[in-house]
Parts: structure tokens; C-alpha cells; sequence
């Protein structure tokens, strides 16, 4: 009988080699092979080279305050001597009917070298925040960038978190009529090519952070004249703010008084995108965008991991 | 704010992230902390200076430390990629690739 496998979870560990497993929604390791041909006048093609095995990583999960006490806006390099060792990711066979499998039936993809970056931070109202993760596999100049063992334990314990919008200020103005909003990163990176003599990529580094929010509001009045004749209003890490509050496993939300929630500011330009979108049996809303830029002395945008909820941002 | 919440907004603000901190000894967190202003934010010239500090953190660490200086090998390589072969093979004379059938016996 065939197997089947689902999804596992990642792993990332610590200088100390210590494993911290995450849950995930979705993972998807691409190999990004390439093969290139002969390009000759040949009908058939004749002769076939693998000129590039790159595999990335793209995953992801709500442990939105976990995978950030982990990965920093400007990303985090993973190797020997970083301040993450190691990043697995765990694919979990399935059973042949309806139980899990325990032993050692699973897959574990273990990546020793690589930079785990950043993609996309999304709350909506109806549902939890979603983190999207990026990982870059690279050589460590001998071994493959990645190493598959078929036959191994589910790690445990495999932490879940969970985040809901909260009220968000942009500009010194409190939006309790948010929809949702989506933070894109737009971290670059430096071309992937093999080192010579080899398939695999060495190296791999930060070129630009280019973060930008997007968000959408039910209450259109929120888009002053003022603001459309500017088209633009200064955002800083004093005025705008968004903040999920942690959920709580067996209840509603964790005491909004404990430091559990997470509190993100941004500097920037605050620009009108949208200025009204109304159709019939529907909410109207509108779309405003904030590209965040460095203030001289701190990042775009600052994660509070252990923040407070506040009922009036910022 | 605490020591420890002032290491992480410094952190923050340099865009890393808190689990950077880990292997700070008591006086570079002294140093790390004293570069966060009382609204949580860099002083005047953090960047620069949160960057001298990580440069000599981590040469610290790599005259400390052995870890640092050996690559971690991945270990338990039940099934290694195809590529492998495919990577190698042109480079390799036939002696060594008989010597790498006979290990891989």
C-alpha cells in the first residue's frame, strides 16, 4: 500500500540547539530546479544539463508573535553562526484510516544554511492573523542545502497561537471601522546562481526592505478633505499603530491587560488608494496605503511582542 | 521599562529580532539597553552604534566559541538528492567514483 503524507509543522532552532516546532496553514518547499538545453538547430532536444537546484521554502501560520520573536524585518540568516542554527519542516503521513500515525512514519526536510525573511502579516476581521514566512536554502559549500530523512517522530509540543484585529491608529487617528489590512513586505534579495563547480547556490543576502500596508476601511468619512488635497499625511512610530490581540485557547481573548498582545508601529507616508468602492447590497469602503520608510534613526516598522492591548491607540 | 523590554525595542528598532539577544553577556546588554530612549525608541545615533556593539558581540563569540567556527553537518541523510550525483559526476574521475560506489555499499 502507497503512503500519504500532510502537513507537519516547522522547526527552528536556537543557539543552543534547542527546537521550537510551530504550527503552520500551509507549507510549500519548491525545489526551483533548472534545466537548460543545447539551443541547436536539432528537432529533438539532445543534450539536457541540471544547472540549478534551489530549493525555497514559503509557509504559513498563525504563530504570528513566535515567528517574530524569531525573524526580524531585516530577516534572519540560519546557520552555525547565526542565532538560528537550523529550520525543519515536517511533513505527517497519514494513517490508513482515520487515526495518526505515531513511531516514526514521517518526513523531516532539514535545512542547515539558508535566510528566512519576511513576506506578508494580514488580520481580517473575520479571521486570525496570518504570518507568511519565506526561506532561502544555500549550500554550506559540501552538503546539499537540503537533507531528507523518511522516518521520523512528530516533534512535540507543536505550538499554535492565534491573533485577532485589533484597533489599529493611523496618523493619529483611530480606525474602529477597519475591514482588514495587509502588511507586504517587499523584502529583495540578492540573485540566486550557483558557486562555480557546483548546482547549488552559496550565498544569499538583504537587498532592500520596502515594506507597505494596505488598508481597507468601512468608514469612508475617515478620508478627510484635507487628506485627499494633500493625497498624502505623514505617518510615525508615535501616531500609527496596528495591534492584534492573542486569543485565547478555551475562551475569547487573553486578558487585555497582559503583556501577550502584539503592538506594530510603522513611520511612513499615509496615501489615499481607493477613496470610495460602493456596490449595491454592500458595505462601501475605501483603501489607504502607508509605505513605510526609515525616520533617521529606527526601522519601518517595530514589532512589541509583549505588549498590552490599548483601547485607544496609538 | 525593564532592561529586557528596553534590549528588545532596541532590537526592534534595528530591525532584528528579540531572539537575537540570547547570547548578549551582562555588559553588552547593559550597552545594548542604554541605546533605548525612555519612548522606546533608538537614541540619537543607535543604529551605528547597535552595529559596532553586534560586530564585536559576534567576535566575541567567535573567539569563544567553537560552534561558531564548525559547520553544523546535517545528520541522519536517509535519502540524499539525486542531485548530488548529477552535481558531481562530471568532476569526478572514474577512480573516484568507483571509490564512492564502494563507501555507498
Amino acid at each position: 500500500m502507497g503512503k500519504q503524507y500532510t502537513l507537519g509543522c516547522v522547526s527552528l532552532y536556537d543557539g543552543a540547539s534547542a527546537a521550537t516546532h510551530i504550527s503552520a496553514s500551509s507549507i510549500s518547499i519548491d525545489a526551483n530546479t533548472q534545466v537548460s538545453g543545447n539551443e541547436s538547430g536539432s528537432f529533438y532536444e539532445e543534450f539536457q544539463s541540471v544547472v540549478q537546484f534551489d530549493p525555497t521554502v514559503s509557509f504559513t501560520s498563525k504563530c504570528v508573535g513566535e515567528l517574530l520573536s524569531w525573524i526580524g524585518l531585516a530577516g534572519q540568516c540560519v546557520g552555525s553562526a547565526f542565532d538560528v542554527t537550523r529550520f525543519d519542516v515536517i511533513t505527517r503521513q497519514i494513517a490508513d484510516c482515520q487515526n495518526a500515525l505515531s513511531g516514526t512514519p514521517h518526513i523531516r526536510d532539514r535545512f542547515d544554511d539558508g535566510l528566512l525573511t519576511l513576506g506578508s502579516l494580514g488580520a481580517d476581521r473575520q479571521g486570525d492573523a496570518a504570518l507568511t514566512v519565506m526561506f532561502d536554502a544555500i549550500t554550506d559549500g559540501t552538503n546539499a542545502p537540503i537533507t531528507r530523512t523518511d522516518g521520523v517522530a512528530l516533534p512535540s509540543p507543536v505550538l499554535a497561537q492565534r491573533y485577532a484585529l485589533g484597533l489599529p491608529a493611523f496618523g493619529g487617528t483611530t480606525f474602529p471601522d477597519t475591514e482588514n489590512w495587509s502588511l507586504e513586505f517587499n523584502i529583495s534579495k540578492t540573485e540566486k546562481s550557483p558557486s562555480l563547480g557546483s548546482i547549488w547556490t552559496d550565498s544569499i543576502g538583504v537587498l532592500t526592505v520596502r515594506p507597505v500596508l494596505t488598508i481597507r476601511n468601512r468608514d469612508i468619512s475617515k478620508l478627510t478633505n484635507a487628506l485627499l488635497t494633500a493625497a498624502s499625511d505623514s505617518a510615525s512610530h508615535a501616531d500609527t499603530k496596528l495591534q492584534l490581540i492573542a486569543r485565547e485557547n478555551a475562551g475569547s481573548f487573553q486578558d487585555f491587560g497582559d503583556s501577550v498582545h502584539i503592538g506594530i508601529t510603522i513611520a511612513g507616508l499615509l496615501t489615499p488608494q481607493n477613496i470610495v468602492n460602493a456596490a449595491s447590497n454592500q458595505r462601501a469602503t475605501n483603501e489607504l496605503r502607508i509605505a513605510a520608510s526609515y525616520d533617521g534613526t529606527n526601522a519601518p516598522i517595530l514589532f512589541d511582542l509583549s505588549s498590552t492591548y490599548d483601547t485607544t491607540p496609538p | 521599562m525593564t532592561e529586557d523590554q528596553r534590549i528588545t525595542r532596541v532590537l526592534a528598532c534595528c530591525g532584528k529580532a528579540p531572539r537575537s539577544a540570547w547570547a548578549l553577556d551582562d555588559a553588552e546588554k547593559a550597552a545594548v539597553a542604554a541605546l533605548c530612549g525612555d519612548d522606546g525608541l533608538l537614541v540619537a545615533g543607535g543604529q551605528e552604534a547597535f552595529r559596532l556593539l553586534m560586530v564585536e558581540h559576534y567576535e566575541r563569540r567567535k573567539a569563544t566559541s567553537e560552534e561558531l567556527e564548525t559547520p553544523v553537518v546535517g545528520t541522519g541523510v536517509d535519502h540524499p538528492f539525486v542531485a548530488t550525483e548529477i552535481e558531481l559526476t562530471p568532476a569526478w574521475s572514474e577512480d573516484d567514483e568507483a571509490d564512492y560506489l564502494k563507501e555507498s555499499e
